[in-house]
C-alpha cells in the first residue's frame, strides 16, 4: 500500500516520528490512540516508516533510563521527559529535554516529527525538536490545552462553558495567577508553538478557536484522526436495526466530570418517570470513575441505583467498540465541554449508529443532525429526555448514517500533510 | 517588731523600698546590699500615717494589728542602669538593713519585684507613690502619679495583644486593646528604661474588636481599639514591656520580644482603619522619621556567574521578591537583546535563591548573555536593592525592571540606550508600559497635588488603564516627561556613585519620582521612549490594596518634605 503516491520515486520511505504524551496500553486516552492509530497505519504502508514514541513514567522504562522500548518494539519506543510546570506547559528541565531529543532524534532519524500532544513534555519541545532535529514539526491539537489552564477544557471552574480566553476572566478562574501571569503562559506558548509547521486539527471547530487565540490560521489544517483500519467501516457494514424491544442507547468514554455522564443520567431519570418498564435501556460502557472526586463519584453512583435494572454498565476493551455500538440503537455523547473530534463520534460512524450529542463544539460539527444524528442542548438533562422519548415514540426518525471516509484515506490525507509542511521549507 | 522592710520593687531603674514601723522608730537610711555589686545606702525620703491603711498594710506586713502609732515609709534611690539591667533580668535577692542613728534596727532580705510585676494594690502604697511622683522628674514622675492614682487599686480588665513590636533605632508597635481609645495612658519599658511615648500614640476602630466585645456583652466605650505606638529607643533592648493605665485599672503585657524582620510588615499593615489625618501626623512626626531612618537593613550579598563570558555595554539588573514566576521570561528574553549585554538577577528574598539558581541552571541553552545572580542574605526592598546591585555593575548603562516587565522587543531598549548617548543632559529614561490587555500602564507620570492625602504631591499615572487614545505603532520615539516609573528605566552607570535611589524610601514607592526631581534639580531631563512593545504585568496584589497604605503615606510625606 502506498499512501503518497506523489512521492512513489523517492529512494527510501518516508521517515516519521509520531510523538504521543501517552501510549494507549499505558494510559488510556483519545489521543493517545488516535497517535497509536496512526502509527499502525502509516506502519501498514510501503512508502511510510514510523516510529511510535510515547511518554511513560520511568517505572515502565524498567531501569533508570530516559527511554526503553515497549514490549520490546523496536519501532515503540516509550520516553520518560523530565517533569513539566503545569501552568506554563512548559519542561521544568529544558536541557535535559534537549538532550534527550537528540539522543532520541539520531536514534529515528527522522524526515518529519508528528507530534500529537506536547502536554506530558511541554510546549518547548516544539522549538527544541524544530533546532535539533532541523525537520519539518507537525502537531495535533487534541483539547485548549495552551488557550485554557482547566485542564484545556474551556470550561470555567464554577462549570459554565467559556467562550474565549481572558486574562482577567482566566484569573478569576484560578485566583493564584494574576492576569498577567496568563499573559506571559500565552506568549510563551505562542513563542513555543511558532515552531511548528503544521497544525492538525481534527475538527473545524478547534481550528477556529485556536485561530482566534493567535495561531496562524492558515497553518492549521482540519484533518480527522484516522481509526484504526481495522474499523474500515465498510467491514463492518451498517448497523442492523432491531425491532421490537427496548430502545436502547450507548454512553462510550471515560466517567469524567466533562463527559456529561450525569446529565444523560438525569435525562434517563426522567424519561423513566414517563415511560413504561423496559421501553428504554442505557449501556453505559467505560470507566476511570474510581479516579475521581468522592462526591462526583457518590452523584453518579446514586443515579445509576436510582435507575435499577434500565442501566447496565460494563468495562470494555477498545477492540469491543464497533460490536458493542452495533447492539445499541443510539449512541450518546453527552459532553458538557465543547469537545473537539470525539473518537467516540468516529467509532459510531464506523459502527454505523447514529449519534445523539450536545451542540456545542467538535460534536455539533461532526453530527449532522437527520444525517449522522440529532444535537440536543448542552448540559440539558430535559432536552435531551425530550429527545429520547420523541425516539422512543417514533416521533423522531432513527437516521441511517453514510458511510465515512475509511482510516487509510484519512491517513493519506495526514501524509499529505506530511508533504505540504516538507514542502514549504 | 518595731520596724520593717517588706517590699522591693524595680521601677525602671529606680529601686524603692516600702517598709512600715512605730512612730519613732523609723529608720534614717535603708542599706542595701547587692550581692557581687553593690552597696548602697537609701535615706528614708518619705513617710506618711494613714490609719486604717496602715493596719491593713501593718498586718500584711506581719506587724500586730490595731496599733495606730505606726506609719509607712518608703526609701527609693536612681540605680546605674546596668545594675537595674541585671536585677531586672536576673531577680536578684538583695540585703536591706535598716539604719536609725547609724544602729542597724532591723533587717531582711527581699526579692527585687520588676515593675511589671508591681501593681499598687493598697492605698498606702497608693500614696507612697504619690509622694515620690512629686519629687521625681518625668517620665518616671509621671508614671508613678499615674500608678498612684486610687483608681489603680486592682488591675483592669483589659487585653492588650500586640502581634509584633520593631526596634533598632526605635520601635513601632501596632496592635490592639479593648477600649484603647477611651483614656489610656500608655508607658513603655524598653529593659529598665521607662518611656512615656505621648504623643506618639494613634487610635484606629477595629470592627473586629468591637464585634468580640459585644459577643462576649461587655462595654464598648469607644470604636478605637487599634493602636500605634513609635517610639525613639536609644540602644536595642532585648524586649518591651507595655503598660496601659486606664480609669478602671492597671495592665502590664508580657514582654514582648523584638523582631526587626517585621519592620516592613508593620509599616505595610498600618493602614486602612488608621484615619488619614493620622497617618500624616505619624509619618510627619519627627520622632517616627527618627525611628524609621534608624532602621536601616543590611545584608551580604553573594554574586554566582552563569552564561557566556564576553564584554558588555549594558546590564539589565532584575530584582526579584516573593515570586520567581518571571525568571523564566526573562531568560528567554535574552535572546531577543540586539546590543552587548549581561543580566543581573538580583535574589532579594533568601528564599528564592535556590529557586532562581535552580531555573537559570536548568535553561543553560537560553543563556545566550553572561548572567550573574547577586543573592542577598535579608530582604532589604527594591530601591536598596538595587543600589547594591548597581555597585557590582561595571557596564556604562543599566536598565532597572521590576520582574513582572516583558518586553516582546528589545529595540525600545536599545533606543533608550542611544537616547542616553547622543545626548548627556538626559538623566533617565523611562518607557511606555501597557498591561497585558494593551491597556497602558504608564506614559509618563504627573506630579500633581491629591485631594485623597490631603494635598500632598502624588505622581499620578495619566490614562493608567484605557485604551492609548492613538495607537503607539511604527517606529520607536521619544518625549520629554516630568517624571517616569522605575518599574522600567534606563541610565548611566557612572551617573550615580553613592546609588540611585533614595533608602529613606521603604517599599518601592517614591523612589522613581524623587530620582526623578532630584535629577531635574541637577539640570537633567526625564525621557520616555514610546513603543508597543513592553508590558509592566503590574501584581494584582498591590492594586487590590483598600485604604491608603500607610507606606505609601510615609513616602509620600517624605517627597513632599523633601522637594516641595
Amino acid at each position: 500500500m502506498v499512501l503518497d503516491p506523489s512521492a512513489r520515486h523517492a529512494e527510501r520511505p518516508l521517515r516519521v516520528t509520531i510523538v504521543s504524551h501517552g501510549h494507549p496500553a499505558l494510559s488510556i486516552g483519545g489521543s493517545e490512540r488516535s497517535a497509536l492509530s496512526l502509527f499502525e497505519n502509516l506502519k501498514a504502508a510501503d512508502d511510510v516508516l514510523p516510529t511510535f514514541v510515547a511518554r511513560a513514567e520511568p517505572r515502565h522504562l524498567g531501569h533508570d533510563g530516559d527511554f526503553g522500548l515497549f514490549h520490546g518494539r523496536t519501532d515503540e519506543i516509550l520516553w520518560a521527559p523530565p517533569a513539566i510546570d503545569s501552568f506554563r506547559v512548559v519542561s521544568f528541565s529544558p536541557d535535559r529535554l534537549r538532550r534527550q531529543v537528540s539522543e532520541l532524534l539520531a536514534n529515528t532519524q527522522p524526515d518529519i516529527v508528528h507530534v500529537h500532544h506536547y502536554g506530558g513534555f511541554g510546549a518547548d519541545l516544539f522549538p527544541i525538536l524544530a533546532e535539533v532535529g532541523q525537520v519539518p514539526i507537525v502537531a495535533t491539537l487534541h483539547e485548549y490545552l495552551a488557550i485554557c489552564h482547566n485542564h484545556g477544557q474551556m470550561v470555567k471552574v464554577t462549570g459554565g462553558l467559556c467562550h474565549e480566553e481572558y486574562y482577567a476572566d482566566c484569573g478569576t478562574c484560578f485566583p493564584d495567577y494574576s492576569s498577567g501571569k496568563f499573559f506571559l503562559r500565552k506568549q510563551l506558548l505562542l513563542e513555543c508553538m511558532a515552531s511548528v509547521d503544521r497544525f492538525i486539527s481534527p475538527s473545524r471547530f478547534l481550528a477556529d478557536r485556536y485561530g482566534a487565540w493567535g495561531l496562524p490560521r492558515d497553518r492549521i489544517v482540519v484533518a480527522e484522526n484516522p481509526l484504526p483500519a481495522s474499523r474500515t467501516p465498510t467491514a463492518n457494514g451498517t448497523a442492523p436495526r432491531r425491532s421490537g424491544g427496548p430502545v436502547v442507547i450507548g454512553f462510550f468514554g471515560q466517567f469524567n466530570p466533562f463527559k456529561g455522564v450525569d446529565v444523560l443520567l438525569d435525562a434517563m431519570l426522567i424519561v423513566q418517570s414517563s415511560l413504561p418498564p423496559g421501553a428504554i435501556e442505557l449501556g453505559l460502557f467505560g470507566g476511570n470513575l474510581e479516579i475521581w472526586q468522592p462526591e462526583f463519584r457518590a452523584a453518579i453512583e446514586a443515579r445509576i441505583a436510582a435507575l435499577g435494572p434500565a442501566v447496565k454498565r460494563s468495562a470494555y476493551r477498545n477492540e469491543e467498540v464497533i460490536d458493542l455500538m452495533r447492539r445499541v440503537d443510539w449512541v450518546v455523547v453527552p459532553s458538557i465541554w465543547w469537545e473537539n473530534s470525539p473518537v467516540v463520534i468516529q467509532e459510531a460512524k464506523a459502527a454505523g449508529v447514529p449519534v445523539l450529542c450536545a451542540d456545542i463544539g467538535g460534536m455539533s460539527e461532526k453530527i449532522r443532525p437527520g444525517t449522522d444524528g440529532l444535537h440536543f442542548a448542552a448540559g440539558d438533562a430535559r432536552d435531551l429526555a425530550e429527545k429520547l422519548l420523541a425516539i422512543v415514540s417514533g416521533e423522531i426518525e432513527t437516521p441511517h448514517p453514510p458511510v465515512p471516509l475509511s482510516p487509510i484515506e484519512l491517513t493519506a490525507g495526514i501524509v499529505e500533510v506530511y508533504r505540504e509542511a516538507s514542502a514549504a521549507r | 517588731m518595731t520596724c520593717s522592710v517588706h517590699r522591693a520593687i524595680l521601677l525602671a531603674d529606680r529601686l524603692i523600698l516600702l517598709g512600715v514601723g512605730l512612730e519613732g522608730t523609723l529608720p534614717d537610711r535603708v542599706d542595701v546590699s547587692i550581692p557581687d555589686s553593690a552597696e548602697l545606702q537609701l535615706p528614708v525620703v518619705a513617710q506618711s500615717a494613714v490609719s486604717i491603711a496602715i493596719s491593713r498594710f501593718a498586718t500584711q506586713a506581719g506587724h500586730e494589728a490595731g496599733d495606730d502609732s505606726r506609719v509607712a515609709f518608703m526609701s527609693a534611690v536612681r540605680l546605674p542602669h546596668d545594675l537595674a539591667r541585671t536585677l531586672i533580668t536576673e531577680g536578684e535577692t538583695i540585703a536591706c538593713r535598716l539604719v536609725r542613728g547609724g544602729v542597724e534596727i532591723a533587717a531582711a532580705e527581699l526579692e527585687c519585684e520588676p515593675m511589671g510585676a508591681f501593681l499598687p494594690y493598697l492605698a498606702i502604697e497608693l500614696q507612697l507613690l504619690s509622694v515620690e511622683a512629686e519629687r521625681s522628674d518625668p517620665p518616671l514622675g509621671l508614671f508613678l502619679k499615674t500608678l498612684s492614682d486610687p483608681a489603680s487599686a486592682r488591675p483592669a480588665d483589659f487585653r492588650i495583644d500586640f502581634y509584633s513590636l520593631v526596634v533598632d533605632a526605635g520601635l513601632i508597635a501596632h496592635g490592639w486593646a479593648a477600649n484603647a481609645g477611651a483614656g489610656t495612658s500608655f508607658f513603655l519599658l524598653a529593659d529598665c528604661r521607662l518611656l512615656v511615648p505621648d504623643d506618639q500614640v494613634a487610635f484606629n476602630a477595629r470592627p473586629d474588636v468591637s464585634a468580640d466585645i459585644h459577643r462576649k456583652g461587655g462595654m464598648e466605650e469607644t470604636r478605637l481599639h487599634g493602636v500605634t505606638i513609635f517610639e525613639a529607643i536609644p540602644g536595642a533592648p532585648d524586649n518591651i514591656q507595655l503598660i496601659a493605665k486606664r480609669a478602671d485599672g492597671i495592665f502590664r503585657s508580657a514582654p514582648v520580644p523584638l523582631d526587626p524582620r517585621q519592620f516592613a510588615r508593620i509599616l505595610n499593615e498600618l493602614h486602612g482603619p488608621i484615619p488619614l489625618p493620622e497617618q500624616i501626623r505619624i509619618a510627619s512626626s519627627p520622632v517616627f522619621q527618627k525611628v524609621v531612618a534608624g532602621f536601616t537593613r543590611t545584608a551580604e550579598g553573594t554574586l554566582r556567574s552563569f552564561g557566556p563570558s564576553r564584554p558588555a555595554e549594558l546590564t539589565v539588573i532584575l530584582p526579584f521578591y516573593r515570586d520567581d514566576f518571571f525568571m523564566l521570561d526573562h531568560l528567554a528574553s535574552q535572546r531577543r537583546v540586539t546590543v552587548p549585554a549581561e543580566f543581573l538577577f538580583v535574589s532579594d528574598d533568601p528564599e528564592l535563591t535556590q529557586p532562581m539558581i535552580a531555573a537559570i541552571q536548568s535553561r543553560g541553552s537560553d543563556l545566550v548573555l553572561p548572567t550573574r545572580l547577586l543573592a542577598l542574605s535579608e530582604n532589604v526592598g527594591f530601591g536598596a536593592a538595587v543600589n547594591y546591585a548597581l555597585r557590582q555593575v561595571e557596564t556604562d548603562y543599566a536598565v532597572i525592571m521590576n520582574s513582572d516587565i516583558y518586553w516582546s522587543r528589545f529595540d525600545p531598549v536599545a533606543y533608550a540606550v542611544g537616547l542616553l548617548k547622543a545626548e548627556p543632559d538626559v538623566g533617565v529614561v523611562g518607557f511606555r508600559l501597557y498591561f497585558e490587555d494593551g491597556t497602558v500602564q504608564h506614559a509618563g507620570m504627573e506630579l500633581k497635588p491629591s485631594s485623597e492625602l490631603g494635598g500632598l504631591m502624588v505622581a499620578v499615572h495619566p490614562g493608567k488603564g484605557l485604551r492609548p487614545a492613538a495607537p503607539v505603532r511604527g517606529p520607536v520615539t521619544h518625549r520629554e516627561v516630568e517624571a517616569v516609573t522605575a518599574a522600567c528605566i534606563v541610565v548611566r552607570r557612572g551617573d550615580f556613585p553613592d546609588g540611585l535611589f533614595d533608602p529613606g524610601y521603604v517599599g518601592g514607592d517614591f523612589e522613581d519620582a524623587d530620582l526623578c526631581m532630584r535629577l531635574k534639580r541637577q539640570g537633567r531631563r526625564v525621557m520616555l521612549v514610546e513603543s508597543d512593545a513592553i508590558f509592566h504585568l503590574e501584581r494584582q496584589s498591590i492594586r487590590a490594596s483598600a485604604g491608603h497604605r500607610f507606606l505609601t503615606v510615609m513616602n509620600c510625606v517624605r517627597f513632599n518634605q523633601t522637594w516641595f
